[in-house]
């Protein structure tokens, strides 16, 4: 046998080092990756909760026993000889064993054209508005789409409704409503009109104090509304979505309580009669949103919370299909305490049928006097992996990143995701405030910008406003920062 | 067979040599190919030039893998996460013995929630520095973070060896505690991590803890105790050293902003002086680096900077309150006048600057000017309470008593749980003896837990002997 043999030899040797292995194992495993052209963006996977999943775990079955062929045992001074030969073989560093980052992201186009926006309901004057939440609906059921929103400052809920003329009239449904910051419509007591379920902070900014308040402003039939408070003195109330969890024929709720040092996230049995039964099923600060979606898939409504502060995690809670729901568990998690995810939405966004979870991080508070960007603020989803396990991709970079919206905006059949920059380097004329991610249909994203201005948008939603079947885009700012210019409060963005 | 054993020890020797050398050009090949290409986006010209230097040692030589450490570096803190990533992929396999590579690139994939890839970095960097904690901290996280609650749990025990008193450990301990329903676990972990620190660790989870174990007073024990938002990371000398090498301001001040938070104040002034370098010409910049000062108490440093603050942006308010309390704490009563002066010229219409000038005005008993200073304070920002308080506060300190509380009514109709509000207004039903009243108001003073035992004892004393009952709990 050759010198360059025995070399050889020992350095396959080497790769069943247990360590060594992994790494080729590591490899092997992305190589045939690569080979399935599987999107390039930054993935990981929770398989560790899974083990069935992992990767490594798999691979090891994928290096066969080595047969050596010679020897080993009558050869003990070429052993010895070989041990350095074998050290050193195996510490050199190959390119093979490189983790390396996902490709650079495409260049960001530019396209301001492609939504022209306008202000709707009463001009902004010399206000500064603080417009945290908007929500697409027709309100009034008119075959018109509306939108309702929430102006935190001024604790009003705003309907901008939608004239035939296609203009917009602003209509305040509710006042001195506790700094509301996020609203949605359901017809909660079934008499065929849409009430609108209230989310209250009390108090937008830091507040530990227990000051949050549920309630349901309860539509007559004529769109004039009466306040049904269903939580008060509680942790601030920043989410809350309603859907039928038991199955009993009445909508439940799931409540987030972003609080402030204490928090929680709840749902609540709807027993009737506009009374609920509560259940806290996580003690975190920091829930910003909730979904509720059959998200493993076995024909009972779980859901998920987006968990800020210091805890930066995702949780599941799946639902048990005997009125309750299982402990909950983290489907996604960062350690970086800074991360600042920002909000939530849920949508089939690679139509597999499974309801996938898109979000955003780019919360830019912190303790410095004006937020911004940080690097590693952007756009990412879980993509729904079934059974309840979820695989992470990153769809883009966005500094100050906030309100995900999943939606196909250019009805070409796949699913395009809009976000604002809500902070960002607002000297900059050039810096991004609306975005859109359009897919290519295999999951890749081209990050597009569709407006520089106005700046400091807080919150978007989609509809088809105009009857046309092309999707609009409605928009509120929140103008609680510096530079105070280049504001707005409502608009549509409708498309050209 | 005597024979062969030199024979076989030389070429033992030269396969080694020859290795050696082997291992030393595959590694500078792999550190030369895994070298990132420049970005575009570069713009700050000293940056961009130690990148330039730092990529053509990496990619030519000499000591490939020292320019490939240095470029990591500049990418890592200038926020150039994707080539930083792949300075330390190489960086991982270029010098396995160094600590900080498998760490850093560890804090890279777990920040993007890439928790399964960043456990072996981890384990790594813990293992090559078993002594330092944060490192330890950052596997437990990554591994609660994947619901491995055991093997968290021993990670967090393990540091807990190294180091009795680590309260990120402790409240490792308790949210793994808490994943299995564990509470009164939970409840030991935590009051031993809250006070360790003060209240700044831990106290968050032990509130919410005390109230799934039912004890309601030392709950509200924990909301009267602890400093809103006090949680702080982990101080973490490899993550912040990073920020020596950065040119981003904002991203420099964040660090020494964060550091201040964590209690460092002196390192985080480092890094905030750094910034304030960096972008001489940023008002924000210089009002943060003027705060920092004022709490190490330099009150002229912190002078100079507000001053600065101010002449770059006029308007800037908050830095003009920064000059008043500190012409305050010289106890000059000329300079706190004149400084106001100044400050209402630049910013006519900020509510703040209006309640300092009616504060000022109400204690020298110039009540009309006073009312005037906090009406127009409200007129600007109707949708605080803090106008009206104010504007209630000069009212009854002439005695106008149902003026003063009608203002309190107004700012409670803005802030319901205000709790200088609320106490007025009890305060002022059991003056008036309205029992019907102040059983209502009593019972909004009860649900802010924040007032604490001395805040109610005499509300509770004065209803007793106003009603001749116990007050309402």
């Amino acid at each position: 046998m050759s010198f360059h043999l025995v070399l050889v030899e020992l350095k396959k040797l080497a790769f069943q080092h247990p360590q060594s292995s992994n790494a080729r194992a590591n490899h092997i495993n992305r190589l045939s990756q690569i080979k399935k052209a599987q999107p390039p963006a930054a993935e990981s996977s929770l398989s560790q909760s899974n083990p069935q999943k992992s990767p490594v775990r798999h691979s090891h079955s994928r290096i066969k026993p080595l047969a050596l062929p010679f020897p080993m045992k009558r050869s003990p001074y070429l052993i010895t000889a070989a041990l350095p030969l074998l050290f050193l073989g195996g510490c050199a560093p190959s390119a093979d064993d490189l983790k390396l980052p996902p490709p650079p992201e495409a260049t960001t186009q530019v396209d301001l054209t492609r939504f022209v926006g306008s202000e709707i309901g009463d001009t902004i004057g010399d206000r500064r508005p603080w417009v945290a939440h908007i929500r697409s609906v027709d309100l009034d059921q008119d075959g018109l789409l509306d939108a309702i929103a929430c102006e935190s400052k001024d604790s009003e809920v705003v309907w901008l409704r939608q004239l035939p003329s296609g203009g917009f009239k602003e209509i305040a449904i509710a006042t001195q409503a506790q700094a509301p910051v996020h609203a949605e419509a359901y017809d909660f007591d079934g008499d065929g009109d849409l009430d609108v379920l209230l989310s209250c902070m009390n108090v937008v900014f830091p507040n530990n104090d227990k000051i949050g308040t549920l309630m349901v402003l309860e539509n007559d039939g004529s769109q004039n509304f009466t306040k049904r408070i269903l939580l008060e003195n509680v942790d601030r109330v920043t989410d809350a979505r309603a859907a039928d969890l038991d199955k009993d024929g009445d909508l439940d709720l799931v409540v987030g309580q972003f609080g402030y040092d204490q928090g929680e996230v709840r749902w609540m049995r709807n027993l009737g009669n506009w009374k609920f039964e509560s259940e806290s099923v996580l003690q975190l600060s920091g829930t910003i949103n909730v979904t509720i979606e059959d998200y493993n898939g076995d024909g009972w409504l779980d859901f998920a919370a987006l968990v800020s502060q210091q805890w930066e995690e995702i949780h599941l809670f799946e639902n048990d299909g005997n009125g309750g729901f299982k402990k909950s568990r983290a489907i996604w998690g960062s350690t970086n305490d800074d991360y600042a995810i920002s909000g939530m939405c849920s949508a089939d966004l690679n139509r597999d049928g499974k309801p996938d979870l898109v979000f955003t991080n780019g919360d830019g508070f912190g303790p410095n006097p004006v937020p911004g960007p940080r690097p590693w603020h952007g756009v990412q989803w879980l993509e729904n992996k079934g059974s309840g396990f979820f695989k992470y991709h990153r769809i883009a970079d966005l500094g100050g990143a906030y309100s995900p919206v999943a939606v196909d905006i250019d009805n070409d059949g796949d699913m395009d995701v809009l976000a604002l920059s809500s902070f960002n380097d607002w000297a900059n004329p050039k810096a991004e405030s609306l975005m859109l991610y359009c897919n290519d249909g295999s999951m890749n994203f081209q990050s597009i910008v569709l407006a520089h201005d106005p700046i400091q948008l807080l919150c978007i939603d989609v509809g088809d406003f105009d009857g046309s079947g092309r999707q609009s885009i409605v928009s509120g700012g929140f103008h609680a920062y510096q530079p105070y210019e280049r504001m707005s409060r409502f608009m549509i963005w409708q498309p050209q | 067979m005597k024979k062969v054993i030199p024979i076989v020890l030389v070429l033992a020797g030269l396969a080694t040599g020859f290795l050696l050398w082997q291992k030393a050009s595959k590694t500078a090949a792999l550190v030369s190919d895994a070298t990132p290409d420049i970005p575009t986006s570069v713009e700050n010209p000293e940056l961009l030039n130690r990148i330039q230097t730092a990529t053509t040692q990496a990619k030519e030589g000499p000591e490939a893998v020292k320019g490939l450490a240095e470029l990591s570096r500049l990418y890592h803190a200038n926020g150039f996460t994707r080539e930083a990533w792949q300075c330390y992929a190489a960086l991982v396999l270029a010098e396995p013995s160094e600590a900080r590579w498998p760490y850093h690139f560890g804090r890279i994939l777990a920040g993007y929630g890439q928790l399964e890839e960043a456990t072996p970095y981890f384990e790594k960097a813990r293992e090559l520095a078993p002594d330092y904690i944060p490192a330890r901290i950052r596997l437990g996280d990554t591994l609660l973070k994947q619901n491995r609650f055991e093997e968290a749990k021993n990670v967090y025990a393990n540091t807990l060896s190294k180091d009795d008193s680590n309260a990120y450990a402790l409240v490792g301990l308790a949210r793994v505690a808490i994943s299995n329903e564990d509470w009164s676990q939970a409840r030991t972990h935590l009051e031993k991590a809250v006070s360790l620190t003060n209240y700044q660790i831990g106290a968050d989870l032990l509130g919410d803890v005390y109230k799934r174990l039912n004890l309601p007073h030392l709950e509200n024990r924990i909301l009267q105790t602890i400093v809103w938002g006090s949680y702080a990371d982990i101080p973490d000398p490899w993550s912040l050293s990073l920020m020596n090498d950065s040119y981003d301001a904002y991203q420099v001040s964040i660090a020494g902003g964060w550091t201040v938070h964590q209690g460092d104040v002196r390192t985080g002034l480092r890094y905030v002086q750094r910034a304030v370098k960096l972008d001489p010409d940023s008002s924000t910049l210089h009002f943060q680096l003027a705060g920092v000062y004022m709490k190490l108490g330099q009150i002229d440093d912190a002078e100079t900077h507000y001053q600065l603050c101010v002449k770059l942006q006029p308007d800037f308010a908050d830095a003009w309150l920064g000059l008043i309390e500190i012409a305050k704490q010289r106890q000059s009563p000329t300079l706190v006048r004149r400084t106001l002066q100044s400050a209402l010229r630049a910013a006519p219409d900020s509510p703040s600057l209006n309640i300092e000038k009616g504060d000022l005005l109400l204690a020298q008993k110039q009540f009309d000017q006073a009312i005037a200073a906090y009406k127009k304070s409200i007129e600007v920002r109707p949708q605080e309470a803090v106008g009206y308080i104010s504007l209630a506060q000069a009212y009854l300190a002439q005695n106008r008593v149902e003026e003063g509380v009608e203002q309190m009514r107004e700012a409670l109709q803005r802030e319901p749980h205000n709790l200088i509000a609320l106490t007025a207004v009890l305060y002022d039903a059991i003056s008036r003896s309205d029992k019907k009243e102040s059983d209502y108001w009593f019972a909004r003073v009860r649900q802010l837990p924040r007032i604490g035992v001395t805040g109610v004892d005499p509300l509770e004393n004065m209803y007793r002997q106003a009603f001749r009952s116990e007050p309402p709990q």
